[in-house]
């Protein structure tokens, strides 16, 4: 949830934390001696096995809602209050102190060993497949990075948290906490008509998008131009990752077959569909999208069976990460 | 004035141009003050969307998302909605209609307990009893959605209590003795916990939420100076 | 590595972890809240879900009719007491809470207990009752009612006492408590 908090392309940015969070990042929270908890509330997905998280680390927890503190993870430093107020004033008496910078010299190699040995990275097609991480990387190059972005839930949701480097707030919205799928198109029908100026842009799964399709006739009725592009590889994605992980691979209702044919579906509502199956036209037909008028949906068909890594499997620790 | 033109006032002076949803029933006189209210109006087609929609526009914009239901099934349908802001902490007012006060508890048509239903999954949520206190609790609502951890308020009007004429005066505060969040952090807290930065030796920000939710909201689309966004300039 | 700031310095491992503990007594915690609809099942239903048991509740009007007092007994060993608080807190319509700690407040119960009593056995319960300083509220051929007030541990002691005659029904209020001394609760 604080992607775009702190921006991605800077060199402190060590990336998202947690279950599909990079390397670098939950191992550095499990090798802290001291965590900066703002805003954030130690969520499972961030834990993972709580009695095995963090060992070596003290907390500061800064946060407005004082039930959070202590709740799950027991505070050293508790700060109750709001970060805007609080940080301007942590950040003054930090200066005042001085302190030697170079003392983390040796924190920042270990952190640089681990972004140059497990960078985040997938294997890309040689042809004209398109590849689940290749479609939001393309989509952040044709954005510039720019747009308000919203997403459905599962590992199309995870991979565009882990490539659409967001570099600030307010632009990646998310059902983080109830995870809940069919959130995408109508918030960023709710976005788009907050941010008129801004492009809004909806990446959705095949199976989340269809559970409140019907807002694209408001958005046609009421002109809101939001583009839906979907991330389609015929699955509930994440479902069928965990049951090829985790259930030998016995794939139970995940299938999502071929209906509807969305391109006629978005023309039916009356906005604009496009259908996007070789790696060579994405960038052009995104840009397409993006420069039509009205609403669109862009049905993009990537690799059926791609997993979402690195992960912690649930219930486990930073370090037994895997992928 | 009739307690839903009142309300209309109220919105207003909260800074709401847009609101969400899908008339019914119980709020016919609602949508009646919504006709010519100056208030912008986006009819959806399942009030879960509308529910998501003043999310999305909430966490866009910082502002309160603002999302209206009838009763029964369409308060019902905003529960998913609901739940989600609750959980990732998004300014929202839900305003439902509700069956008239001589059917409530009657199992009346399109009659559903939206209060007891949500009680778990809002911030906080007002059943109106008596037409005149209804400003105030518009106000409190979105007090509460806004300030301290930001959440989902839900405030559920009966049908006859609605269309009722009250003397509606402008609110000008609202007075809640159990809920007074606090914002300055304190002061010998961080202190220590700057030091406690200044002596480690592997330290590690972790930023949630929380830290989204602190940055200024957007302009509103309407103020003559917007430029864009903000947070580019960061 | 550097070293660390020369001045004010702070070792990390002398930093302590506040909060979170269980504390293995029994908490009476006493509510000031708004006297709407609502409130009660609002209470209720947050100890259902954050799986809080609530050993015993009593709620009554103030004098200040916008305002009830509401008491809850909460086992501390069980559960951590500053996240209870901390979650009743959160709710807009609990006004004020307060810990009271067993030695700083008077608590008391009201009991009923509806005894089996025939011929030797009613002399006996009569005495416990003369004893424990309790009322005999109703009298039949072959049972007694006995009303008791005290604190929880009086309660007990009575039960223990009269069980072994035969104990038809108990039923009891809960506790109320207020702070000793002059302030308010």
């Amino acid at each position: 949830m604080g992607l775009g908090a702190f921006p991605a392309p800077h060199d402190q940015w060590l990336g998202m934390l947690g279950m599909h969070g990079t390397r670098a990042a939950n191992y550095s929270m499990d090798e802290a001696d001291l965590i900066v908890a703002i805003g954030a509330r130690f969520d499972d997905r961030i834990t993972g096995k709580l009695s095995e998280f963090a060992p070596r680390a003290k907390f500061v927890h800064i946060d407005v809602d004082p039930a959070e503190i202590s709740k799950n993870v027991p505070a050293h430093i508790p700060i109750v209050g709001d970060a805007k107020k609080i940080l301007p004033k942590l950040t003054t008496e930090y200066r005042a102190l001085k302190a030697d910078s170079a003392r983390l010299d040796g924190w920042w190699q270990r952190i640089e060993g681990w972004r140059e040995k497990y960078p985040l990275g997938y294997e890309d097609s040689e042809g004209s497949e398109i590849k689940p991480q290749y479609m939001i990387e393309a989509l952040y190059e044709v954005t510039g990075g720019n747009a308000i972005v919203t997403s459905d839930v599962g590992q199309h949701q995870m991979w565009t948290a882990q490539y659409f480097h967001f570099n600030g707030p307010r632009r990646w919205i998310n059902s983080g906490g109830l995870g809940t799928m069919g959130f995408g198109l109508p918030a960023a029908m709710g976005a788009k008509v907050a941010c008129p100026d801004e492009d809004v842009v909806c990446v959705a799964g095949d199976g989340s998008v269809i559970m409140n399709i019907q807002e694209l006739a408001t958005c046609v009725t009421e002109k809101i131009p939001v583009k839906v592009f979907i991330m389609n590889n015929g699955y509930l994605g994440m479902v069928r990752q965990w049951q090829e992980l985790f259930w030998d691979r016995r794939y139970s209702s995940v299938e999502m077959g071929s209906s509807p044919d969305w391109v006629k579906l978005a023309e039916a509502f009356g906005a604009t569909g496009m259908l996007v199956e070789d790696k060579a036209e994405l960038k052009d037909a995104m840009k397409s999208a993006l420069e039509t008028d009205g609403p669109v949906v862009c049905d993009v068909r990537v690799t059926p069976e791609e997993n979402c890594y690195p992960m912690i499997p649930a219930g486990q620790a930073a370090r037994d990460m895997v992928g | 004035m009739r307690a839903v033109d009142a309300i209309m006032e109220c919105l207003k002076a909260e800074g709401v141009e847009h609101v969400f949803g899908i008339p019914g029933g119980a709020n016919l006189p609602t949508y009646d003050a919504l006709y010519d209210a100056g208030l912008r109006h986006i009819q959806c087609r399942h009030e879960q969307g509308a529910g998501h929609a003043a999310e999305g526009y909430a966490k866009a914009s910082g502002r309160v998302g603002v999302a209206l239901a009838t009763s029964g099934p369409g308060a019902t349908n905003l529960v998913t909605a609901i739940a989600d802001a609750v959980m990732d902490s998004v300014p929202t007012v839900f305003i439902t209609g509700q069956v008239r006060t001589d059917l409530l508890g009657t199992d009346g048509f399109q009659e559903a307990d939206v209060t007891g239903i949500t009680m778990p999954v809002v911030k906080h949520s007002l059943m109106i009893r008596d037409p005149e206190e209804i400003p105030v609790a518009i106000h409190e609502a979105f007090h509460v959605a806004r300030t301290g951890r930001p959440g989902p308020v839900l405030v559920d009007i009966p049908q006859d209590l609605s269309r009722a004429d009250i003397d509606y005066v402008p609110v000008s505060s609202v007075d809640l003795p159990g809920y007074q969040p606090t914002t300055d952090g304190n002061a010998k807290q961080i202190r220590l916990a700057a030091k406690a930065l200044a002596n480690s030796r592997r330290p590690v920000i972790y930023a949630g939420g929380g830290v989204v939710n602190a940055t200024p909201p957007r302009s509103s689309s309407s103020s003559a100076r917007r430029t864009g966004c903000p947070s580019r300039a960061r | 590595m550097g070293e660390p700031a020369t001045q004010d310095v702070l070792n990390l491992d002398d930093l302590r972890a506040t909060g979170g503990a269980r504390s293995g007594r029994k908490h009476i915690l006493s509510l000031l809240v708004e006297n709407k609809p609502g409130v009660l099942a609002r209470i209720a239903g947050l100890f259902a879900r954050r799986g809080f048991n609530i050993d015993s509740l009593a709620v009554g009007p103030t004098d200040d009719t916008s305002i009830s007092r509401l008491t809850l007994t909460v086992d501390g060993a069980t559960h951590p007491i500053d996240q209870v608080t901390k979650q009743l807190h959160k709710l807009v319509n609990v006004i004020k809470i307060r810990d009271l700690e067993p030695d700083e407040a008077v608590a008391r119960e009201l009991a009923l207990f509806k005894i089996t009593a025939d011929g030797d056995s009613r002399a006996q319960i009569m005495q416990f009752a003369e004893i424990f300083r309790g009322k005999i509220v109703d009298v039949h051929k072959r049972s007694l009612t006995v009303e008791v007030t005290g604190n929880d541990d009086k309660i007990e002691a009575f039960e223990e006492m009269v069980r072994p005659f035969g104990l038809i029904e108990m039923v009891r209020t809960g506790e109320i408590a207020v702070s000793r001394g002059r302030g308010t609760t």
